[in-house]
């Protein structure tokens, strides 16, 4: 891709060229058309996951059994470890596949789970990608942008539905409440907080952005250590728009809410929270369904919002890393910067054939 | 991110540190502390005033509670609100001192020092002449008097130290107020925290608004307003900020990194600092018991507004006339002013990183807006 060509440019022109470029094999067509069985989901990621929440609430086997709200099956595993996906595909009634490819053909997408393996992310996903297959990109969903772009460019050149997105963007009030900016008028300020035990988990900025929009200018962020918080400030500065001025979003890792908001304008305040009670069908049965529509072959968001997130998101953490907190404008952070890795030995060249 | 001192121990050194005075010199006003005859009887205090031409504090708001004109000020009559009234006033700007004379019926002063032993106190006002406290307030805490230093107090720490030893030596108590500090909601929360900590909740994060156009003159009524809140150990604090005067519509974010309290771990505190004509004043305290919020709208009929926000600092200084009891501790106006500087320090000297208070250079002077505002020559 040529330097001088903006992110979106190439997207909206890679999604026109390859509005009918399905790979043969793929059964992801199929699903479009609506069958009469259940979606089948092939599961990447077994460790820092969330696979034991949603195996838990799609499976017959589960707290949630008998619900007929879910329209997906779990049907095949992979994980790097045999023993653990022989154990997860015991526990749920699916099929491990040998080699991270092997689920092509036998799945209508896959969904990863993990945080640990998100900077292979993108080697892991590229034959279900360029295939044609829906797929659940696992959050903060890469560690570098060049990795990022490289998934979001076959999205767009295979006309792939993809879904990245973190478990807060889908609750009810990440919807609705962008509807009550009206009432607060100029925004003045904002704030919000989250239960948050690393930065990965620190999902309120992607509520909050989906709530007030992305364009956000620069971002600071302020914490001990990303990877185990004790306390966190991450500032998102709002550029001014249309009759509205320059504010901030400042949000802390604190507090027993799952999240907590409130907007001050000129001409009111508006708040809403979630407590620390909030069942875990709750919290996460929001995003399975956006998921699910994903892999019917709708795309959650547009490739360029998921692109802005992750901006975000590695100028976070290049604004604690490489400038002790201060505020880094968005886009500025080179796209082969990598903050550090979890596990940075967790998966080699050996694991992926490209 | 820099180790995390405790910032008390630092003030006890520092305001410990300059009792340099001979033993048995603490120097009284040769005028009697003022002392009413009776509930019933009328006299006044009378209040000096130093700096009224400039950014006034005094000329624009806190004169009409002490000297209240005749006439309404915009629609609006002004009774008088306090046992106080100005009988004098002194500014190198000499046009500006019989402007202000007129408006309020005082006398000018010739000399910043002509007011010792001729008043019950005096009220220090103007930001521009931040600057120049140590020197225009010397006499005044030399001689015992109880003296109204207006925010933001000191430009270094240097400074700081010096007019709290000289009030401390002397016994010249001393107000460094934020007109949020005493206001009810402030009061009020300051309260629930209290009853909150005495069933164990330890403070775990904290965020406010303050609606301001700029940090030194105004932004830095958040960190007053917030620290006596919270009294927290703030080990590091941070002015994040394109610039610190006239910052217009992109404000200021400035973050406080605070000791935990108990077995609760270090938190943040995040002040919002947003632009001028912003109308929500705003605070939340977030607890291992529950939340505290305070808000002050900057909105509303102008009477009723003032009274709420401008007219109790202007009684906590008659109480402090009368009574000669400090409001806060020399510790906690230290304290404020510490946080207030450094976030200053950062701003101006670490692009708006988090800084060790104990890391700020003792004499590290914060820019001024006015240089000349005082001239060498009247000292």
């Amino acid at each position: 891709m040529s330097e001088n060509q903006t992110r979106r440019s190439f997207l909206t022109k890679g999604a026109t060229i390859a509005a009918a470029s399905l790979t043969v094999g793929s059964t992801a067509e199929a699903s479009r058309q609506r069958s009469d069985r259940k979606l089948k989901v092939g599961v990447f990621g077994l460790d820092y996951t969330f696979w034991g929440l949603w195996a838990d609430i799609l499976s017959p086997e589960g707290k949630w059994s008998g619900t007929s709200l879910f329209n997906m099956e779990v049907s095949h595993v992979w994980d790097k470890n045999t023993k653990k996906a022989e154990e997860f595909a015991a526990k749920w009634g699916c099929e491990v596949v040998k080699k991270y490819d092997g689920m092509l053909g036998k799945v209508d997408g896959v969904i990863n789970g993990d945080l640990y393996n998100v900077p292979w992310q993108h080697r892991m996903l590229r034959p279900y990608i360029a295939a044609g297959v829906p797929s659940y990109l696992s959050r903060p969903w890469s560690s570098r942008l060049r990795d990022l772009d490289e998934m979001l460019d076959l999205a767009a050149k295979y006309n792939t539905p993809i879904c990245a997105t973190a478990t807060y963007e889908h609750y009810n009030d990440a919807d609705y409440f962008k509807q009550k900016l009206a009432n607060v008028g100029e925004i003045e300020a904002v704030f919000a907080t989250c239960h948050a035990g690393d930065r990965p988990h620190f999902h309120i900025p992607y509520m909050m952005m989906k709530i007030l929009g992305y364009n956000v200018d620069e971002i600071s962020l302020i914490t001990n250590d990303p990877k185990k918080i004790s306390h966190l400030q991450s500032s998102y500065v709002f550029a001014e728009s249309d009759n509205q001025p320059s504010y901030v979003l400042s949000m802390h890792a604190s507090g027993s809410y799952i999240f907590w908001l409130t907007i001050i304008g000129k001409e009111g305040t508006e708040t809403t929270s979630m407590p620390g009670e909030a069942s875990y069908f709750s919290r996460f049965a929001p995003q399975l369904i956006d998921i699910q529509k994903t892999l019917e072959g709708k795309s959650y968001q547009p490739l360029d919002v998921v692109r802005k997130k992750f901006e975000c998101v590695i100028t976070e953490y290049y604004s604690h890393y490489e400038r002790g907190g201060t505020p880094v404008k968005v886009g500025t952070v080179p796209p082969d910067w990598q903050y550090p890795l979890w596990k940075p030995d967790w998966y080699d060249d050996s694991d992926f054939k490209d | 991110m820099t180790e995390s001192i405790s910032r008390r121990s630092f003030f006890k050194a520092a305001v410990a540190g300059g009792v340099l005075l001979a033993a048995g010199s603490k120097a009284h006003a040769k005028r009697k502390p003022f002392k009413r005859k009776s509930p019933s009887s009328v006299e006044m205090m009378e209040v000096g005033i130093i700096t009224c031409g400039y950014y006034s504090h005094i000329e624009d708001i806190w004169g009409r509670f002490l000297n209240p004109p005749l006439d309404e000020i915009n629609g609006t009559f002004w009774p008088r609100q306090t046992g106080m009234v100005m009988t004098k006033v002194w500014d190198p700007d000499r046009e500006a001192a019989e402007k202000f004379a007129k408006k309020y019926d005082v006398e000018v002063v010739k000399n910043y020092y002509d007011m010792v032993d001729k008043v019950d106190g005096v009220i220090m006002s103007d930001y521009y002449a931040t600057g120049w406290w140590p020197r225009l307030s010397k006499p005044y805490l030399e001689a015992g008097m109880p003296s109204l230093i207006n925010r933001p107090f000191a430009l270094s720490v240097n400074e700081a130290t010096e007019m709290i030893n000289l009030s401390k030596n002397n016994n010249a108590p001393i107000l460094v107020p934020s007109s949020d500090e005493m206001m009810f909601e402030t009061i009020q929360a300051r309260h629930r925290l209290d009853m909150k900590r005495k069933e164990g909740a330890q403070v775990t994060g904290a965020m406010a608004f303050e609606p301001c156009g700029e940090y030194p003159a105004h932004g830095v009524h958040s960190i007053y307003n917030l620290y006596t809140i919270l009294e927290p150990n703030v080990v590091a604090a941070g002015l994040q900020a394109d610039k610190w005067w006239e910052w217009g519509r992109k404000g200021g974010m400035m973050s406080w990194l605070c000791k935990g309290e108990g077995d609760s771990p270090d938190y943040y505190a995040a002040i919002r600092m947003g632009q001028e004509f912003d109308t929500n004043g705003w605070v939340l305290i977030s607890t291992t018991k529950g939340r505290i919020f305070a808000d002050n709208d900057h909105i509303g009929e102008v009477f009723t507004r003032y009274r709420n926000l401008f007219v109790p600092t202007c009684i906590e200084f008659q109480r402090m006339i009368e009574t000669r009891k400090q409001p806060q501790s020399y510790e906690h106006i230290m304290a404020k002013t510490m946080t207030f500087l450094t976030g200053f320090y950062s701003h101006c000297e670490k692009n708006g990183a988090l800084v060790n208070c104990n890391g700020v250079p003792m004499e590290w002077r914060a820019p001024e807006v006015m240089p000349d505002r005082i001239p060498d020559n009247i000292f």
